[in-house]
Protein backbone atom coordinates (compact mmCIF):
# COMPACT_ATOMS: atom_id res chain seq x y z
CA UNK A 1 0.00 0.00 0.00
CA UNK A 2 1.42 3.53 -1.25
CA UNK A 3 1.48 6.53 1.16
CA UNK A 4 0.19 9.52 -1.03
CA UNK A 5 3.05 11.60 -1.19
CA UNK A 6 5.09 10.62 0.73
CA UNK A 7 8.92 11.14 0.48
CA UNK A 8 10.94 7.52 -0.61
CA UNK A 9 13.20 7.89 2.42
CA UNK A 10 10.30 8.70 5.05
CA UNK A 11 8.25 5.63 3.71
CA UNK A 12 7.89 2.74 6.21
CA UNK A 13 10.09 -0.48 5.50
CA UNK A 14 8.34 -3.86 4.41
CA UNK A 15 8.13 -6.25 7.57
CA UNK A 16 10.29 -8.81 5.62
CA UNK A 17 13.04 -5.78 5.57
CA UNK A 18 12.47 -5.44 8.89
CA UNK A 19 12.90 -9.15 9.89
CA UNK A 20 16.10 -9.53 8.09
CA UNK A 21 17.76 -6.25 9.11
CA UNK A 22 16.66 -7.26 12.70
CA UNK A 23 18.26 -10.96 12.68
CA UNK A 24 21.61 -9.44 10.92
CA UNK A 25 22.07 -7.44 13.34
CA UNK A 26 21.96 -9.88 15.95
CA UNK A 27 24.14 -11.78 14.35
CA UNK A 28 26.52 -8.59 14.15
CA UNK A 29 26.32 -7.74 17.30
CA UNK A 30 26.85 -11.50 18.70
CA UNK A 31 30.10 -11.52 16.36
CA UNK A 32 31.01 -7.69 18.05
CA UNK A 33 30.03 -8.74 21.77
CA UNK A 34 26.68 -10.68 22.93
CA UNK A 35 23.72 -10.83 21.03
CA UNK A 36 20.36 -9.26 21.88
CA UNK A 37 18.54 -9.35 25.09
CA UNK A 38 16.54 -6.08 26.52
CA UNK A 39 15.05 -7.39 29.86
CA UNK A 40 17.82 -8.49 32.28
CA UNK A 41 19.42 -5.19 32.52
CA UNK A 42 15.91 -3.27 32.87
CA UNK A 43 15.59 -5.72 35.98
CA UNK A 44 18.85 -4.27 37.20
CA UNK A 45 17.84 -1.43 36.99
CA UNK A 46 14.92 -1.91 39.09
CA UNK A 47 17.45 -3.46 41.86
CA UNK A 48 19.45 -0.39 41.45
CA UNK A 49 16.72 1.61 42.14
CA UNK A 50 15.74 -0.06 44.89
CA UNK A 51 19.50 -0.26 46.26
CA UNK A 52 19.36 3.39 46.16
CA UNK A 53 16.29 4.00 47.82
CA UNK A 54 18.03 1.90 50.43
CA UNK A 55 16.48 -1.07 50.25
CA UNK A 56 19.32 -3.63 49.15
CA UNK A 57 18.65 -6.21 46.82
CA UNK A 58 20.83 -7.62 44.32
CA UNK A 59 20.02 -7.86 40.11
CA UNK A 60 18.21 -11.43 39.27
CA UNK A 61 20.23 -12.09 37.09
CA UNK A 62 24.12 -12.75 38.31
CA UNK A 63 25.49 -11.67 35.51
CA UNK A 64 24.09 -8.50 35.30
CA UNK A 65 25.13 -6.96 38.78
CA UNK A 66 23.95 -3.68 40.05
CA UNK A 67 26.01 -0.86 38.45
CA UNK A 68 25.88 2.72 37.33
CA UNK A 69 23.74 2.47 34.22
CA UNK A 70 25.90 4.88 32.14
CA UNK A 71 28.70 2.15 32.15
CA UNK A 72 27.04 -0.47 31.79
CA UNK A 73 27.07 -2.33 28.34
CA UNK A 74 24.19 -3.99 28.15
CA UNK A 75 22.19 -0.93 29.62
CA UNK A 76 23.34 0.92 26.60
CA UNK A 77 21.95 -1.24 24.31
CA UNK A 78 18.94 -0.52 25.54
CA UNK A 79 19.32 3.20 26.07
CA UNK A 80 20.81 2.90 22.11
CA UNK A 81 17.56 1.29 21.19
CA UNK A 82 15.34 4.69 23.17
CA UNK A 83 17.46 6.77 20.78
CA UNK A 84 17.68 4.78 17.53
CA UNK A 85 14.06 4.96 17.75
CA UNK A 86 13.76 8.68 18.61
CA UNK A 87 15.78 9.87 15.86
CA UNK A 88 14.47 7.69 13.42
CA UNK A 89 10.92 8.88 14.48
CA UNK A 90 11.64 12.34 14.60
CA UNK A 91 13.53 12.69 11.51
CA UNK A 92 10.47 11.16 9.54
CA UNK A 93 7.71 13.64 11.91
CA UNK A 94 6.45 10.94 13.04
CA UNK A 95 7.18 11.51 16.60
CA UNK A 96 4.21 12.22 19.11
CA UNK A 97 3.13 12.62 23.07
CA UNK A 98 0.69 9.27 22.65
CA UNK A 99 -0.87 10.33 26.10
CA UNK A 100 -2.83 7.69 27.96
CA UNK A 101 -5.81 8.23 30.12
CA UNK A 102 -5.94 6.55 33.18
CA UNK A 103 -7.14 3.31 31.84
CA UNK A 104 -4.63 3.01 29.63
CA UNK A 105 -2.07 3.97 32.32
CA UNK A 106 -3.03 1.46 34.63
CA UNK A 107 -3.21 -1.10 31.58
CA UNK A 108 0.14 -0.22 30.90
CA UNK A 109 1.55 -0.36 34.12
CA UNK A 110 0.06 -4.36 34.54
CA UNK A 111 1.68 -5.17 31.07
CA UNK A 112 5.23 -4.01 32.42
CA UNK A 113 4.46 -5.80 35.97
CA UNK A 114 3.33 -9.07 34.03
CA UNK A 115 6.38 -8.42 31.84
CA UNK A 116 9.07 -8.18 34.97
CA UNK A 117 7.62 -11.30 36.26
CA UNK A 118 7.70 -13.14 33.18
CA UNK A 119 11.07 -12.14 32.22
CA UNK A 120 12.67 -14.05 35.70
CA UNK A 121 10.69 -16.69 35.77
CA UNK A 122 10.97 -17.32 31.76
CA UNK A 123 13.86 -17.03 31.53
CA UNK A 124 14.61 -14.01 29.84
CA UNK A 125 12.20 -12.00 27.91
CA UNK A 126 10.45 -12.50 24.31
CA UNK A 127 13.59 -11.52 22.31
CA UNK A 128 16.23 -13.18 24.56
CA UNK A 129 14.48 -16.08 25.63
CA UNK A 130 12.41 -17.26 22.37
CA UNK A 131 14.15 -15.49 19.17
CA UNK A 132 17.87 -15.66 20.18
CA UNK A 133 17.59 -18.53 22.29
CA UNK A 134 16.41 -20.87 19.77
CA UNK A 135 18.90 -19.24 17.24
CA UNK A 136 21.32 -20.05 19.59
CA UNK A 137 20.18 -23.61 19.97
CA UNK A 138 19.03 -23.11 23.48
CA UNK A 139 15.93 -26.03 23.65
CA UNK A 140 13.86 -23.20 26.23
CA UNK A 141 13.57 -21.14 22.98
CA UNK A 142 10.73 -23.41 21.55
CA UNK A 143 9.16 -24.25 24.87
CA UNK A 144 8.82 -20.28 25.67
CA UNK A 145 7.11 -19.81 22.38
CA UNK A 146 4.31 -21.70 23.11
CA UNK A 147 3.86 -19.92 26.47
CA UNK A 148 4.19 -16.81 24.77
CA UNK A 149 1.13 -17.84 22.51
CA UNK A 150 -1.03 -18.78 25.21
CA UNK A 151 -0.38 -15.02 26.88
CA UNK A 152 -0.92 -13.35 23.76
CA UNK A 153 -3.88 -14.73 23.26
CA UNK A 154 -5.40 -13.43 26.71
CA UNK A 155 -3.60 -10.23 26.50
CA UNK A 156 -4.94 -9.57 22.72
CA UNK A 157 -8.61 -11.04 23.94
CA UNK A 158 -8.81 -8.37 26.35
CA UNK A 159 -7.65 -5.43 24.41
CA UNK A 160 -9.94 -6.47 21.56
CA UNK A 161 -12.81 -6.49 23.78
CA UNK A 162 -11.95 -3.30 25.46
CA UNK A 163 -11.88 -1.73 22.08
CA UNK A 164 -14.69 -3.10 21.09
CA UNK A 165 -17.04 -1.72 23.55
CA UNK A 166 -16.15 2.02 22.53
CA UNK A 167 -16.76 1.32 18.97
CA UNK A 168 -20.13 0.13 19.78
CA UNK A 169 -20.63 3.61 21.25
CA UNK A 170 -20.11 5.27 17.80
CA UNK A 171 -23.14 5.81 15.36
CA UNK A 172 -22.15 6.82 11.93
CA UNK A 173 -25.85 7.96 11.52
CA UNK A 174 -25.65 10.72 13.85
CA UNK A 175 -22.24 11.52 12.74
CA UNK A 176 -21.96 15.21 10.98
CA UNK A 177 -19.74 15.54 7.68
CA UNK A 178 -16.41 16.17 8.80
CA UNK A 179 -14.16 18.99 7.61
CA UNK A 180 -10.99 17.39 6.04
CA UNK A 181 -8.24 17.46 9.11
CA UNK A 182 -5.67 20.30 8.08
CA UNK A 183 -2.17 19.03 7.31
CA UNK A 184 0.14 20.13 10.18
CA UNK A 185 3.53 21.36 9.40
CA UNK A 186 6.39 19.46 12.03
CA UNK A 187 9.57 20.43 10.59
CA UNK A 188 11.14 21.55 14.09
CA UNK A 189 11.19 17.21 14.10
CA UNK A 190 13.63 16.94 11.40
CA UNK A 191 16.01 19.71 13.22
CA UNK A 192 15.37 17.66 16.75
CA UNK A 193 16.11 14.45 15.32
CA UNK A 194 19.50 16.38 13.85
CA UNK A 195 20.16 17.04 17.13
CA UNK A 196 19.58 13.61 18.14
CA UNK A 197 22.05 12.01 15.99
CA UNK A 198 25.00 14.81 16.67
CA UNK A 199 24.11 13.67 20.82
CA UNK A 200 24.05 9.80 19.76
CA UNK A 201 27.57 10.37 17.64
CA UNK A 202 29.01 12.42 20.37
CA UNK A 203 27.92 10.10 23.33
CA UNK A 204 29.81 7.18 21.05
CA UNK A 205 33.03 9.23 20.38
CA UNK A 206 33.18 9.82 24.73
CA UNK A 207 32.92 6.24 25.09
CA UNK A 208 35.96 5.64 22.91
CA UNK A 209 37.50 8.30 24.25
CA UNK A 210 37.06 7.11 27.74
CA UNK A 211 38.61 3.51 26.53
CA UNK A 212 34.72 1.97 26.91
CA UNK A 213 34.99 1.24 23.26
CA UNK A 214 32.93 -1.78 23.64
CA UNK A 215 29.71 0.09 25.70
CA UNK A 216 30.14 2.43 23.28
CA UNK A 217 29.66 -0.25 20.04
CA UNK A 218 26.85 -1.86 21.74
CA UNK A 219 25.30 1.43 22.28
CA UNK A 220 25.15 1.86 18.25
CA UNK A 221 23.94 -1.55 17.74
CA UNK A 222 21.11 -0.46 19.98
CA UNK A 223 20.51 2.58 17.99
CA UNK A 224 20.35 0.33 15.04
CA UNK A 225 18.22 -2.07 16.39
CA UNK A 226 16.11 0.99 17.51
CA UNK A 227 15.65 2.98 13.98
CA UNK A 228 14.67 -1.01 12.63
CA UNK A 229 11.97 -1.23 14.67
CA UNK A 230 10.76 2.61 14.11
CA UNK A 231 10.93 2.22 10.77
CA UNK A 232 9.42 -1.07 9.65
CA UNK A 233 7.50 -1.19 12.66
CA UNK A 234 8.52 -4.70 12.93
CA UNK A 235 6.70 -6.00 16.03
CA UNK A 236 7.01 -9.42 18.28
CA UNK A 237 3.72 -8.91 20.24
CA UNK A 238 1.97 -8.48 16.82
CA UNK A 239 3.29 -11.76 15.59
CA UNK A 240 1.89 -13.81 18.67
CA UNK A 241 -1.02 -12.00 19.22
CA UNK A 242 -2.43 -12.08 15.59
CA UNK A 243 -1.71 -15.04 15.41
CA UNK A 244 -3.97 -16.71 18.44
CA UNK A 245 -6.35 -13.80 17.97
CA UNK A 246 -6.93 -12.58 14.53
CA UNK A 247 -5.34 -15.99 13.08
CA UNK A 248 -3.21 -14.14 10.70
CA UNK A 249 0.57 -15.35 10.95
CA UNK A 250 1.80 -12.76 8.31
CA UNK A 251 4.35 -11.61 11.28
CA UNK A 252 5.10 -14.86 12.90
CA UNK A 253 5.95 -15.82 9.34
CA UNK A 254 8.51 -13.83 9.17
CA UNK A 255 10.01 -14.02 12.95
CA UNK A 256 10.29 -17.45 12.09
CA UNK A 257 12.01 -16.85 8.90
CA UNK A 258 14.50 -14.83 10.60
CA UNK A 259 15.23 -17.27 12.80
CA UNK A 260 16.02 -19.56 10.04
CA UNK A 261 18.13 -17.03 8.94
CA UNK A 262 20.05 -16.71 12.34
CA UNK A 263 20.57 -20.49 13.16
CA UNK A 264 23.29 -21.11 10.92
CA UNK A 265 25.51 -18.31 11.74
CA UNK A 266 24.77 -19.45 15.57
CA UNK A 267 25.62 -22.78 14.98
CA UNK A 268 28.54 -22.36 13.02
CA UNK A 269 30.40 -19.74 15.34
CA UNK A 270 29.38 -22.09 18.60
CA UNK A 271 30.85 -24.80 16.60
CA UNK A 272 34.07 -23.18 16.53
CA UNK A 273 34.15 -22.50 20.22
CA UNK A 274 32.78 -18.91 19.99
CA UNK A 275 30.67 -18.36 23.38
CA UNK A 276 29.21 -21.87 22.57
CA UNK A 277 26.49 -21.24 25.87
CA UNK A 278 25.62 -17.77 25.47
CA UNK A 279 22.30 -17.23 25.73
CA UNK A 280 21.12 -20.76 26.57
CA UNK A 281 18.75 -20.84 29.42
CA UNK A 282 16.99 -22.80 32.31
CA UNK A 283 14.59 -25.43 30.62
CA UNK A 284 11.55 -26.51 32.52
CA UNK A 285 7.75 -25.73 33.40
CA UNK A 286 8.91 -22.26 33.78
CA UNK A 287 9.51 -21.33 30.74
CA UNK A 288 5.95 -22.01 29.92
CA UNK A 289 5.08 -20.48 32.40
CA UNK A 290 6.71 -17.65 32.21
CA UNK A 291 5.72 -17.31 28.64
CA UNK A 292 2.42 -17.20 29.35
CA UNK A 293 3.32 -14.41 32.25
CA UNK A 294 5.42 -12.36 29.80
CA UNK A 295 3.08 -13.08 27.38
CA UNK A 296 -0.18 -11.19 28.42
CA UNK A 297 1.97 -8.61 29.77
CA UNK A 298 3.53 -7.28 26.01
CA UNK A 299 0.32 -7.27 24.31
CA UNK A 300 -1.08 -5.24 27.42
CA UNK A 301 2.07 -3.09 27.32
CA UNK A 302 1.58 -3.27 22.98
CA UNK A 303 5.52 -4.17 22.93
CA UNK A 304 8.04 -6.95 24.07
CA UNK A 305 11.17 -5.95 25.78
CA UNK A 306 12.28 -4.69 22.31
CA UNK A 307 9.35 -2.98 21.15
CA UNK A 308 8.66 -0.79 24.42
CA UNK A 309 11.63 0.55 24.59
CA UNK A 310 11.48 1.13 20.83
CA UNK A 311 7.83 3.15 21.43
CA UNK A 312 9.18 4.61 24.60
CA UNK A 313 11.28 6.58 21.85
CA UNK A 314 8.68 7.24 19.58
CA UNK A 315 6.80 9.28 22.57
CA UNK A 316 4.40 6.39 23.74
CA UNK A 317 3.33 7.11 27.46
CA UNK A 318 2.33 3.40 28.04
CA UNK A 319 5.61 2.06 27.09
CA UNK A 320 7.22 4.38 29.65
CA UNK A 321 5.10 3.32 32.05
CA UNK A 322 5.41 -1.05 31.18
CA UNK A 323 9.53 0.02 31.46
CA UNK A 324 8.81 1.31 34.93
CA UNK A 325 6.13 -1.03 36.04
CA UNK A 326 8.63 -4.09 34.38
CA UNK A 327 11.63 -2.89 36.28
CA UNK A 328 10.31 -2.57 39.66
CA UNK A 329 8.49 -6.32 40.00
CA UNK A 330 11.81 -7.43 38.31
CA UNK A 331 13.91 -5.88 40.58
CA UNK A 332 12.33 -7.11 43.48
CA UNK A 333 12.53 -11.08 42.87
CA UNK A 334 15.77 -11.68 44.65
CA UNK A 335 13.90 -10.51 47.74
CA UNK A 336 10.70 -12.24 46.69
CA UNK A 337 12.08 -15.78 45.73
CA UNK A 338 15.40 -15.58 47.72
CA UNK A 339 17.85 -16.87 45.17
CA UNK A 340 18.80 -15.41 41.15
CA UNK A 341 17.67 -16.34 37.92
CA UNK A 342 18.25 -20.23 37.30
CA UNK A 343 19.06 -21.05 41.12
CA UNK A 344 17.03 -22.76 43.42
CA UNK A 345 13.90 -25.36 42.87
CA UNK A 346 11.90 -23.70 40.00
CA UNK A 347 14.71 -23.52 37.22
CA UNK A 348 15.98 -26.70 35.38
CA UNK A 349 19.01 -26.83 33.83
CA UNK A 350 20.32 -25.18 30.75
CA UNK A 351 19.65 -27.36 27.80
CA UNK A 352 21.97 -26.80 24.72
CA UNK A 353 20.87 -28.56 22.04
CA UNK A 354 24.19 -29.77 20.28
CA UNK A 355 25.09 -31.78 23.26
CA UNK A 356 21.71 -33.62 23.50
CA UNK A 357 21.53 -34.02 19.57
CA UNK A 358 25.22 -32.99 18.33
CA UNK A 359 25.69 -29.96 15.84
CA UNK A 360 23.46 -31.30 13.22
CA UNK A 361 21.02 -32.90 15.04
CA UNK A 362 20.80 -29.74 17.04
CA UNK A 363 20.61 -27.60 14.17
CA UNK A 364 17.52 -29.79 11.90
CA UNK A 365 15.71 -29.89 15.39
CA UNK A 366 15.60 -25.90 15.39
CA UNK A 367 14.86 -26.56 11.32
CA UNK A 368 11.89 -29.12 12.21
CA UNK A 369 10.42 -26.91 14.97
CA UNK A 370 10.75 -24.04 12.17
CA UNK A 371 8.42 -26.12 9.90
CA UNK A 372 5.92 -27.55 12.44
CA UNK A 373 5.23 -23.93 13.95
CA UNK A 374 5.05 -22.99 9.84
CA UNK A 375 2.08 -25.96 8.85
CA UNK A 376 0.48 -25.04 12.75
CA UNK A 377 0.40 -21.25 11.15
CA UNK A 378 -1.02 -22.11 7.86
CA UNK A 379 -3.67 -24.45 9.77
CA UNK A 380 -5.05 -21.61 12.15
CA UNK A 381 -4.76 -19.03 8.72
CA UNK A 382 -7.22 -21.99 6.83
CA UNK A 383 -9.53 -21.97 9.58
CA UNK A 384 -9.99 -18.01 9.30
CA UNK A 385 -10.62 -18.38 5.63
CA UNK A 386 -13.60 -20.98 6.65
CA UNK A 387 -15.46 -18.57 8.91
CA UNK A 388 -14.62 -15.13 7.59
CA UNK A 389 -17.10 -15.91 4.27
CA UNK A 390 -19.74 -15.81 7.08
CA UNK A 391 -18.15 -12.36 8.89
CA UNK A 392 -18.16 -10.40 5.93
CA UNK A 393 -21.80 -11.33 4.81
CA UNK A 394 -23.01 -10.55 8.37
CA UNK A 395 -20.84 -6.82 7.65
CA UNK A 396 -22.61 -5.93 4.40
CA UNK A 397 -25.08 -3.00 5.94
CA UNK A 398 -26.51 -1.31 2.57
CA UNK A 399 -27.37 2.45 2.80
CA UNK A 400 -29.17 5.12 0.05
CA UNK A 401 -27.32 8.01 2.25
CA UNK A 402 -23.90 9.03 1.12
CA UNK A 403 -21.85 10.75 3.83
CA UNK A 404 -18.28 11.20 4.77
CA UNK A 405 -17.37 10.66 8.56
CA UNK A 406 -14.08 10.95 10.12
CA UNK A 407 -13.22 8.74 13.32
CA UNK A 408 -10.28 8.97 15.49
CA UNK A 409 -8.68 6.11 16.83
CA UNK A 410 -5.83 5.93 19.16
CA UNK B 1 -1.65 2.34 20.39
CA UNK B 2 -1.27 -0.90 18.81
CA UNK B 3 -3.49 -3.00 18.12
CA UNK B 4 -6.72 -0.58 18.80
CA UNK B 5 -7.01 0.69 15.46
CA UNK B 6 -6.71 -2.55 13.87
CA UNK B 7 -9.20 -4.08 16.41
CA UNK B 8 -11.59 -1.14 15.59
CA UNK B 9 -11.63 -0.95 12.05
CA UNK B 10 -13.57 -4.30 11.46
CA UNK B 11 -16.37 -3.47 13.93
CA UNK B 12 -16.57 0.12 12.49
CA UNK B 13 -16.04 -1.19 8.74
CA UNK B 14 -19.03 -3.55 9.94
CA UNK B 15 -21.28 -0.52 10.82
CA UNK B 16 -20.04 1.82 7.61
CA UNK B 17 -23.49 3.04 5.67
CA UNK B 18 -22.94 1.88 2.07
CA UNK B 19 -21.68 5.04 -0.40
CA UNK B 20 -19.65 5.93 2.82
CA UNK B 21 -16.42 7.44 3.24
CA UNK B 22 -14.56 6.68 5.67
CA UNK B 23 -11.22 8.93 7.48
CA UNK B 24 -9.76 6.87 10.08
CA UNK B 25 -7.41 9.31 11.88
CA UNK B 26 -4.93 7.14 13.55
CA UNK B 27 -1.55 8.12 15.28
CA UNK B 28 0.11 4.34 15.55
CA UNK B 29 2.68 4.10 12.72
CA UNK B 30 1.65 0.15 12.26
CA UNK B 31 -1.76 1.04 11.41
CA UNK B 32 -1.07 2.33 8.47
CA UNK B 33 -0.24 -1.08 7.51
CA UNK B 34 -2.59 -2.84 9.22
CA UNK B 35 -6.10 -1.13 8.56
CA UNK B 36 -5.45 -0.47 4.70
CA UNK B 37 -4.76 -4.62 4.50
CA UNK B 38 -7.89 -5.25 6.26
CA UNK B 39 -9.95 -3.17 4.86
CA UNK B 40 -9.31 -4.33 1.26
CA UNK B 41 -9.33 -7.82 2.52
CA UNK B 42 -12.97 -7.11 3.24
CA UNK B 43 -13.93 -5.70 -0.16
CA UNK B 44 -13.90 -2.16 0.79
CA UNK B 45 -11.79 0.60 -1.90
CA UNK B 46 -8.63 1.98 0.42
CA UNK B 47 -8.25 5.96 -1.43
CA UNK B 48 -5.24 7.24 0.46
CA UNK B 49 -3.40 7.20 3.62
CA UNK B 50 -1.70 10.55 4.15
CA UNK B 51 0.04 11.72 7.16
CA UNK B 52 -1.54 15.06 8.63
CA UNK B 53 1.07 15.81 11.08
CA UNK B 54 3.44 15.01 13.13
CA UNK B 55 2.96 11.00 14.01
CA UNK B 56 -0.95 11.30 12.86
CA UNK B 57 -2.23 9.70 9.41
CA UNK B 58 -5.48 9.97 7.75
CA UNK B 59 -6.95 6.86 6.24
CA UNK B 60 -9.62 7.14 3.61
CA UNK B 61 -11.96 3.95 2.88
CA UNK B 62 -14.91 4.12 0.91
CA UNK B 63 -17.77 1.38 0.94
CA UNK B 64 -18.85 -0.14 -2.19
CA UNK B 65 -22.45 -0.17 -1.62
CA UNK B 66 -24.55 2.92 -2.76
Amino acid sequence: MQHNKTPFLCRPWPTGVGAVALVTTNVAMFIYARALGVFPQISMWGASFYTHLGFKTSSPFAAYPVKPILSDMHSLIDIGIIAGALMAALLTTEWKFRREDMQGAVVGIIGGVLMGFGTVLMPPCNMGGFWVATMALSLSGPLSAIGLLLGAYLGGIFLRYEMRRAVARVDFTLATTGEAASIKSAAWQRWAGLLVLVLIATAALFYRQAGMSKVGGLFLFGVLFGIIVQRSRFCFVAAFRDLTVSRDGRVMKWTLLSIGFGVIPFALLKAHGYQPMHMVFPFGLHNLIGGLVFGTGMTLAGGCGLGILARSGEGYMRSWLAIIGGMLAAGLWVHIYGAPVGQGWLYGKPVFLPTLLGWYGAVAFVFAFLLLFYIAIRFVEKTKHETGKHDQTRGQFVSSRSQRVDVSVS
Amino acid sequence: MCPYPKYAIEPLLDKLPGGSQLNLLVDCPAATGDVPRLATARGFSVQGIQQIGSGEWKITIASGHS
